[in-house]
This record gives C-alpha cells, sequence and structure tokens, in this order.
C-alpha cells in the first residue's frame, strides 16, 4: 500500500474548505467506482494491465506477445506457454465542472443577500453584546446555497484528490465554458481552484453542452470529469456531450445538487414565483401543486437518473439540506451502479 | 315598488346594497396582490405541474368570487324584498296608474284583542302595508274609507299624495260605533268610478256576521265598477269569547218615585263554554250593588237589580262586567232615566171641568182623587182650542167631551198612537163621527175599533142600559173582581152611540146587555185607541158617580201605559233624539249637549216643545250619558250604549261574502293578515325567505369547497 503523505496544512481562509471539514475528511479516499486509465503510475485500479506487483490473471502466449512476459514456471509444469498478467494502477486526472448558473444561487426563502453579513454587523452591533457574538459566529454556509454547496462538494473532493497524489482541476460553466483551471496536483493549486469558486458569481445560464464540448477538448483523454450541476437545462444536449466525453476514454460523475424547496417546494400556501434565468412569473397555489410537483420532480429525476447509468455514468442526487460530507462519504462507501 | 317582470321588490332601495360586491371583489383583488414573491430556481418542472393546476386553481377561485358575490347578491336581494306576483298581479306590473281604495273597518267589534293584540292595530298595519307596499308612490292613487256608522273618505277625492293617508292612518283608532258596509262599499265605488284604469278595493274587517251579513241584504246599495278587484283580508285569528251586556232598562218605564222599580239587562255569552261572571250596578253616588251570574253558551239571560226607592229626579245608571275579556267596550251598558212623583196622564176636553156632572169633572176626580202628592196620576188638562202639549212623557191620553179636533191634535195624536201611546176616547157629546173620520183620513185607514153612527137616548123613553157581558180574563179587565164586575154590570147608562161599523181586528172588552160595544180597543202603529161607548157625564148615565168609574180609569191606564221609557236609550252611531224633562228658561243661556266626555256636541240641534226642548244630535259618538245643559241646570238626559249586535264577534263566512262581492267585482281574492305582513302585496308571494336560503346554499357552498379542496391536498 502507498504511504499516505502527511495532513495537508489549510488555512481558514478559503470559504469552502474550512480546517473542521478536514477533520471529517481525513480518513476518506477519493476513488471513481469504476476503474481508471491513468498516464501514469498510480493508486487508482485501472482497466489497463501492467507491470505492477499486483497479479491479476494468466492467459495462452499469442505470437506478438513479449517473451519475457511468459512465465517459465508454468511453461515448466504443464509445457505451455502462458503470459502472466498483472494489475496496472494509474493515477487520476479529475475535472471538477460547476454550474455556475442563477439557478444555482437559490439558496431558500430565507435566504439573505450576498452582502448580508456586512449589513447584519451594522445594525447587530447595536443589540446586545451576548446575541451578537452568537448571530457573529453562525456559520455563514449554515444555509448554503446550491453553488455554495456544489463547491463544497467540489473542494473536498480537491482536496482527497490531491491529497492522494492525483491531479484536480476547475471548469466553471457559466453560458458556456466561463473559467477553465487545468488539473494539477499541489496545494498550491488547491488554493487556487478555491478562489476561483469564491470569485464566481451565479448568474445567468449554464449551457452546460457547450462547456462539456468545450471542456472535452481541453481535457484530453482518461480522465474523469466530475459534473455538480441542477440540470436545469435541456437533457439531451448535455447527454450527447457527456457521451461524446465517455467515448474519448473519459468517466463522468454527475452530482445533481438540488435546494430543499425544490423536493417539496416552498412551505407557503400561494406564491408568485419567478424564474431565476428567464424572468417567468407564475402564480401559483402552491398547496394545491405540491403533489403534483413532486410526482414530475420524481419522473425528472428518475428520467436523468436512467438516461446517465444508460451511459455508463454515475448519478448522484443530492439536497443541500444534507451536510456534504456524508454525502460525500455516501458516495464513496456505496458500491457502484454499473450498467 | 319597482316591478320587474314578475318578480316586485317592495323596498328598492335597498339595492344599493349590491355596492357592497366591491367588498369580494377588493378582496379577490387583493388576496392577489398579496401573493409572496418567491425567486425560483427554475420554474421548468413547475410550469409542466402547474399547466392544468393553475388554470384550475383560477377556475376555483373564480367559483368561490361567484358563490360569495352571489351569496351578497341574495342577501341584498332579500332586504329588498321580492315578491313573486302571480300571473294577475304581474299583469299589474306596468306603470299604469292603479286606484288603490282600502276600506278599514273602524266598527266597535275591532277593538277586539285577538292573542293579546288589539285587532284595530293589526287591521291598521295591514292597511299600512298596503300603502307602503302595494300602492306605487307617484303613480297609483289611493283614498282610505273608514267604515263606521256614517263612513267617510280620509280625502275628498283619489289622490296619488299617500303622506296624508298615512298620517291619518296613524290616528285612527276603533270607534264605538256599528259600521255601516253598504255605504261605506257605495263610497268607495264612488272613488273607483272616478279612475281609469285598474282598481283594487282592499278590505280590512274583523269580517263579523253579524256586520257583514248587512250587505248580502243590501248589496244592491252599491255597484262596483265591474273590473274591480277585491281583496279580503281578515283577522288570521279564530274569534275570541265575549261576554257583554246588553238592553238596560228599567220597569216600570216611566218609575214613580214612590214605588218600587227593577233595572233588567242582558249578559249576552258569545262563547261556546258557560261563563259565569259579576255584574255590578252603580247608580248614581250609590254604593254600587253587583250579584254573579252564569250564563250558557251562545246564550242570554236576563238580570234584574231591584230598587226599592228612587228619589225624583234624573237618574245615571251604570252596569259593568269587571272582568277583562276580548272585547271591552260592551262590558258596560248605560241607562238614563227620569223618576217622577206622579205620571203624568193629558185630558184633552172641551167641557167646563169644574162644572159638576160634566165628563171632564168626573174624569180628573177619577184620575186625581185628593189634587195631592198622594195621587197616582197627575192630570194635564188641555182643549182643543190651545196647542199641543209634548206627549211623549204621558203615561196615556184621555178625550173627552170636545168640540172638532184640530188638524194638530189630530196629528199629534196619531203620531203619539203610532209611537205606542195609548189613547181613550170617551164616547161623549162630541162630534165623534166626524173627529173619528178625520183621524181615519189622516191614518188613511180606519183608526177606531168602531165608528159611531148616531145618538141614542134612553133617558127620554125612562129606560137604562147596563153592561152585560165582559171580556173578564182580558188583561184590561183581568183585576177586575167579581165585586168590581157586578159593581160595573149594575151602572145604568142612558146615552150611547149606535154602531155603524165595526173594525174585525178591533177587540171588544165591554157589551152593553143588548151586545152593542161599550168599550174596544184597535191597534194603532205601537199603541192602542180605546173607544168607549159611554162618558162619566150625568147626562150619559151614572158612572161618574160610581166608585168603579174611578178603578176602569187607574186599569186603562195601566193597559194603556207605554212599555217603553218614555226618553229610549240611544246607540252610538246612531242619532241621538230626546225631549228634555225640565222646561228651558227663554232668558237663560243657549243649551249646549254634553258627550260623555262632557265635551259639547257642535252638531246638536235643538228645537222648542212646549216649554221643553227636543234635542237631535246626528250621532252619538261614544258609549255613556248625553245631558242637555243651559248654564249650570240640567234639561234632560239620556244614554247611548253599542249596538249589542257588535258583540257577537264570530266571523262571517268569506265565502259567502265572496259570493256576494262577485256580482260586483271580477274577483275577489282572501289573503291572511300574516301572508299580507310577510308579503306586503295582495296576490304575491314573498322571496325573500327563498333569497335567504339561496344566499345560506351559496355560503355553504363555498364553504364544503374550500374544505373539500383543503383535504385533498393535505398530505
Amino acid at each position: 500500500m502507498p504511504q499516505l503523505p502527511a495532513q495537508p496544512r489549510t488555512d481558514s481562509g478559503h470559504r469552502y474548505l474550512r480546517p473542521q471539514d478536514l477533520r471529517r475528511l481525513r480518513h476518506l479516499f477519493f476513488a471513481p467506482r469504476r476503474p481508471v486509465e491513468g498516464r501514469y503510475a498510480g493508486r487508482h485500479a485501472s482497466t489497463q494491465r501492467g507491470h505492477s506487483v499486483e497479479f491479476n490473471d494468466y492467459r495462452p502466449y499469442v505470437p506478438g506477445d513479449e517473451i519475457s512476459d511468459i512465465d517459465w514456471k508454468v511453461y515448466g509444469r504443464s509445457d505451455r506457454l502462458f503470459i502472466k498478467l498483472f494489475e496496472h494502477q494509474a493515477d487520476m486526472s479529475v475535472h471538477l465542472l460547476i454550474d455556475a448558473s442563477a439557478s444555482m444561487a437559490y439558496r431558500g426563502l430565507d435566504h439573505k443577500p450576498a452582502d448580508t453579513p456586512l449589513r447584519a454587523e451594522s445594525w447587530l452591533s447595536q443589540l446586545p453584546r451576548v446575541r451578537t457574538r452568537r448571530r457573529a459566529t453562525a456559520d455563514p454556509l449554515a444555509n448554503p446555497s446550491k453553488y455554495d454547496y456544489a463547491c463544497l462538494l467540489a473542494a473536498a473532493i480537491a482536496f482527497l484528490l490531491l491529497r492522494q497524489q492525483d491531479k484536480a482541476g476547475l471548469t466553471i460553466a457559466q453560458t458556456g465554458l466561463a473559467r477553465f483551471i487545468p488539473s494539477q496536483g499541489s496545494f498550491t493549486h488547491l488554493r487556487q481552484l478555491l478562489r476561483t469558486m469564491e470569485h464566481t458569481q451565479p448568474a445567468g445560464e449554464a449551457n452546460l453542452a457547450q462547456a462539456l464540448e468545450q471542456l472535452a477538448r481541453r481535457a484530453g483523454r482518461r480522465s474523469v470529469l466530475i459534473l455538480f450541476s441542477d440540470l436545469y437545462e435541456p437533457r439531451e444536449p448535455i447527454l450527447r456531450a457527456l457521451a461524446a466525453f465517455a467515448h474519448r476514454g473519459n468517466q463522468a460523475i454527475v452530482f445533481h445538487v438540488l435546494h430543499a424547496d425544490e423536493f417539496h417546494l416552498p412551505d407557503l400556501p400561494q406564491a408568485m414565483f419567478i424564474d431565476s434565468e428567464t424572468g417567468q412569473r407564475l402564480r401559483l397555489n402552491v398547496a394545491e401543486l405540491r403533489r403534483t410537483y413532486q410526482e414530475r420532480l420524481k419522473q425528472h429525476l428518475a428520467g436523468w437518473s436512467a438516461a446517465l447509468l444508460a451511459r455508463g455514468i454515475d448519478h448522484n442526487v443530492v439536497s443541500t439540506a444534507t451536510p456534504y460530507a456524508r454525502v460525500l462519504e455516501r458516495y464513496l462507501f456505496r458500491p457502484a451502479r454499473m450498467r | 315598488m319597482l316591478a320587474l317582470a314578475a318578480i316586485s321588490l317592495t323596498a328598492p332601495l335597498m339595492l344599493l346594497g349590491l355596492g357592497m360586491l366591491g367588498l369580494p371583489l377588493a378582496a379577490h383583488l387583493l388576496h392577489r396582490r398579496a401573493r409572496r414573491v418567491v425567486v425560483f430556481p427554475s420554474l421548468l418542472l413547475i410550469t409542466q405541474s402547474a399547466a392544468s393546476q393553475s388554470r384550475l386553481f383560477r377556475l376555483r377561485h373564480l367559483l368561490l368570487l361567484a358563490l360569495r358575490c352571489l351569496a351578497m347578491t341574495l342577501i341584498v336581494l332579500a332586504f329588498a324584498g321580492p315578491v313573486w306576483l302571480d300571473e294577475e298581479a304581474a299583469s299589474l306590473a306596468p306603470q299604469q296608474p292603479a286606484a288603490w281604495v282600502v276600506l278599514l273597518d273602524t266598527s266597535a267589534s275591532t277593538a277586539q284583542h285577538v292573542d293579546g293584540v288589539p285587532a284595530a292595530q293589526l287591521l291598521r298595519a295591514a292597511a299600512q302595508r298596503v300603502l307602503n307596499h302595494s300602492v306605487q308612490p307617484g303613480v297609483d292613487v289611493a283614498n282610505l274609507i273608514l267604515a263606521a256608522a256614517q263612513p267617510q273618505a280620509v280625502l275628498p277625492a283619489m289622490s296619488n299624495n299617500l303622506q296624508p293617508l298615512q298620517a291619518a292612518l296613524a290616528d285612527i283608532e276603533p270607534t264605538a260605533q256599528r259600521a255601516d258596509f253598504p255605504t261605506a262599499l257605495a263610497l268607495s265605488a264612488q272613488m273607483l268610478a272616478a279612475h281609469q284604469g285598474p282598481r283594487h278595493l282592499v278590505i280590512l274587517s274583523d269580517f263579523q256576521a253579524t256586520n257583514w251579513a248587512d250587505l248580502t241584504n243590501r248589496s244592491a246599495a252599491f255597484t262596483l265598477p265591474a273590473d274591480t278587484r277585491i281583496h279580503l283580508i281578515p283577522l288570521d285569528a279564530a274569534p275570541p269569547s265575549n261576554l257583554a251586556l246588553a238592553e238596560p232598562a228599567i220597569s216600570p218605564p216611566r218609575p214613580l218615585a214612590t214605588s218600587a222599580a227593577v233595572i233588567t239587562l242582558s249578559l249576552v255569552n258569545h262563547s261556546p263554554r258557560p261563563q259565569a261572571t259579576r255584574i255590578e250596578l252603580r247608580l248614581d253616588d250609590q254604593p254600587p250593588q253587583s250579584q254573579s251570574v252564569t250564563v250558557d253558551p251562545w246564550q242570554k239571560r236576563q238580570v234584574a237589580f231591584e230598587l226599592a226607592a228612587i228619589p225624583i229626579g234624573r237618574h245615571r245608571a251604570q252596569l259593568t262586567i269587571p272582568d277583562h275579556d276580548a272585547l271591552a267596550i260592551d262590558n258596560r251598558v248605560f241607562l238614563a232615566f227620569h223618576a217622577s212623583a206622579r205620571l203624568p196622564v193629558l185630558v184633552l176636553a172641551d167641557d167646563p171641568p169644574h162644572e159638576p156632572g160634566t165628563s171632564t169633572y168626573f174624569l180628573l176626580r177619577a184620575l186625581a182623587p185628593f189634587q195631592d202628592d198622594r195621587d197616582t196620576f197627575e192630570a194635564r188638562l188641555h182643549t182643543t182650542r190651545g196647542p199641543v202639549p209634548p206627549l211623549h212623557d204621558i203615561a196615556a191620553l184621555f178625550i173627552s167631551d170636545t168640540s172638532a179636533w184640530p188638524e194638530p191634535w189630530l196629528r199629534a195624536v196619531l203620531d203619539y198612537l203610532q209611537q205606542g201611546g195609548g189613547v181613550v176616547i170617551l164616547g161623549g157629546d162630541s162630534p165623534l163621527p166626524q173627529n173619528l173620520a178625520a183621524l181615519d183620513q189622516l191614518l188613511g185607514r180606519a183608526a177606531s175599533p168602531w165608528l159611531p153612527s148616531t145618538r141614542r137616548n134612553l133617558a127620554a123613553s125612562h129606560r137604562a142600559l147596563f153592561l152585560g157581558q165582559g171580556d173578564w180574563t182580558s188583561p184590561l179587565l183581568e183585576p177586575f173582581d167579581l165585586a168590581s164586575q157586578q159593581a160595573l154590570t149594575a151602572i145604568p147608562f142612558t146615552r150611547l152611540w149606535n154602531i155603524a161599523d165595526l173594525r174585525p181586528e178591533a177587540q171588544i172588552h165591554l157589551r152593553f146587555a143588548d151586545g152593542t160595544p161599550a168599550l174596544a180597543s184597535a191597534p194603532i202603529g205601537a199603541g192602542r185607541l180605546i173607544l168607549a161607548n159611554f162618558s162619566p157625564a150625568l147626562a150619559d148615565g151614572d158612572l161618574g158617580k160610581h166608585g168603579v168609574f174611578v178603578a176602569l180609569v187607574h186599569q186603562l191606564i195601566a193597559y194603556l201605559q207605554p212599555k217603553q221609557p218614555a226618553q229610549p236609550a240611544s246607540i252610538v252611531g246612531r242619532p241621538i233624539t230626546f225631549i228634555t224633562d225640565a222646561p228651558l228658561q227663554a232668558a237663560g243661556p243657549a243649551p249646549i249637549l254634553l258627550d260623555p266626555a262632557h265635551q259639547p256636541l257642535p252638531e246638536a240641534s235643538f228645537s222648542l216643545l212646549g216649554e221643553s226642548l227636543a234635542v237631535w244630535a246626528p250621532r252619538a259618538p261614544a258609549a255613556g250619558f248625553y245631558a242637555v245643559r243651559q248654564g249650570d241646570r240640567t234639561l234632560g238626559l239620556t244614554a247611548a250604549n253599542i249596538d249589542p249586535r257588535e258583540s257577537d264577534l264570530r266571523r262571517i263566512d268569506l265565502d259567502q261574502l265572496r259570493q256576494a262581492l262577485l256580482h260586483q267585482a271580477s274577483q275577489v281574492s282572501t289573503q291572511t293578515l300574516a301572508a299580507q305582513e310577510s308579503s306586503g302585496r295582495p296576490q304575491s308571494k314573498p322571496l325573500w325567505g327563498w333569497m335567504l336560503a339561496g344566499a345560506g346554499i351559496a355560503l355553504a357552498g363555498e364553504m364544503l369547497l374550500i374544505h373539500h379542496w383543503t383535504r385533498r391536498r393535505a398530505p
């Protein structure tokens, strides 16, 4: 077993990767549920057979095989030529694609604007001290937006990857490919990723299909794509793009991030709903609509799941109400659903 | 009243309340605006889910809004008082002016209490509703006719100004009179005939059978326009039980101060069960007497109060039932009478009264033997040459030897007879055939029981004739015992009249021995004329010298004495007519007639009748005592009571009445008071109950829908 490197040192200046989170992640090892094909030797299982120490299988010799691969001991016992196969362990290059569309900014009915903490400090300072302290020490990500949640997940995975000497890159999908940071394996690179996440404000549409196509051209072959999105875009173009991505020998994992309100609609009797991206308005009796909506969402998610699994892509539906670490644990400890 | 095809609104101003429809509309709009705005990540799924739900939701809200508006509209309409007009009433809906005559019964019986409420109040309220709801203000014309003894219209002609009618209606109280419905209907017909267009006659009455029965007898007394629609609005409840006092009288009718008298009256039970009560008599200022009486259902019982001694003068007797029953006005009757020391008897004679032997000489002494207060009768001697005195209070009229009777005397004698007086004509030396012929001529038929022809004188032949036969069992001669009969038949008569003609209806009381009628009587009007074929004059026999003559004269007076009081009581609503018992002082102030409330009756008129005063007033407005005053003096007194027929509160059969009225009108309908109260318009059905029910159903439907939808969407 390769020895794990020492615990990386992180500072608390990053919004999406905090020391308390690192403590929870230290025992985790990120690995895709399917074998990867790396360029260099690493610790990840690969479909390639190579020259590692892990025996895999025998097969009969065929002309053209390396003579050195023949197991002469077997030949001595059986007078037949067999080639000894070993497992190939590869390193892993992961591309984290985060949907930064406006819909990802939703954090529920009670969310405050981005500058709320500052405003809160200004008026909280006039309140009694104890209360001000308690409010001031509250976790700003206690009620994360979907983008925050996606970034938390992505940062944790990046941290795990870098800690296990894999490579991680970041792509921001905002009206296509907005930012692309190639995958690298240093913690300096990790800080760059975190800064990029923090400096990005969700807005507009994501256009994931275009972003995936652009990413596929830049990402090269045999890498892993992890997509964080609410997938409120036409399904077919995204599936086509993902299929094309996979066709190039890449592997894809989708984290379908939804807010709790999107599962059962906000707890309001009636409301005027405005689409965060299109501005469409709709007057609704929420209570009347809830059951139909939930059925429709169930069908929607089932459709995505079936379509992705059919293409060998993991589909994970996560709610912002669930701590992201638990989501990560659940993903890593669950066996892969293979086609 | 606003008319909408077959539906009419009795209070159209209430439609202003439809402005309240803005409340649910405003609430609906405000509710829409008050919705919270949520910026949601994507409406992709919501749009797909809400594609049908949103339309359904909007439809549901519109349905709820419609139900609320419907409920509000129905409530406002209910307050507007909608009524459904039947086919005929709906035909009146066009704005063609209609004439409405409201005939309101104000007779004494409407003072009855129905379930504790005065019937007059119920009828008045019903009349008010007719004016308020049935008559279109400013379009229709109307009038109000008060049906009492003398029906009268509130306005001289039909008018579209309803305010005076409504104001008059508020002041109307039941009278103590009996209504004259034929006259009231005639007045109504006159009012309606002056209008061109639909005509309505609304009759509000207790429909007392004894009163409305006049209509069936006198239906020809009025003629309504043929197209008149008559609406009968009777009282709803059954006629209540009633005890009544009636027919107060004193016996003898002209009591003497020295003799006993009895006050009698009738207690009538107008109910289906026996009734016991106490009757109280209050005579002048004396302590009241009372007695308890029980009377069977639908029966009348005579009650008597004995009076031991009555002072001379006028007396007021008031009899009351202290108990309260349905009709209080007939629980009290009044009786006025005059007690005199002696009964006046008028003697008409031209022969010298103080010359012994004349007929008048003996007659006056037979009437008043003592010539003082010990006598029962007071003889008032008059001659044919003098004026005719008042005869109303005399006990009898004796006509002795006279000359030819002047016409005034003839008329006075005939009137006296017609009104129930008794006249005795003594057949002495007078032109008796001529006088009786004049009386027959004035009457138009034979007045006397027999007609004399010639005078027969038996003295010339020294003979005499004695009374031979007598109808001793007749009321006239029954008091004569055997000794008196013998004494009478022992008297010799020397001169008598031969009989020319004997009337068949004449009753012969005495005959001479030869069969010639000696004393016979015949009825004339309510009175009786007795013609004697003898006289007490000495020239005619020895009758005047015998004491039995005195007995005969007194018995004649007792037989002829009128059974009616000298001053019969008046009936409320009818004219007051009586003659004062005290003479008018020529130098005194003008006489006045005071009503029971001691207010002068301005319409009373007076005329001199000898020394007395004849009083007349068109009608007695109330029950009680009426006194004629001249300054501080009271000249006469009479009493007025309500018509006893008003006490019988039973209702007439409306079908029978309707049939009687159908000859006069195109349609006669009946509507109960309760129905009229609820509808406000005859021939219409109230709809506001349905409106409120509809509003309730709309609200209940809204609640059910909300509950249903809420339950469906609950998890």
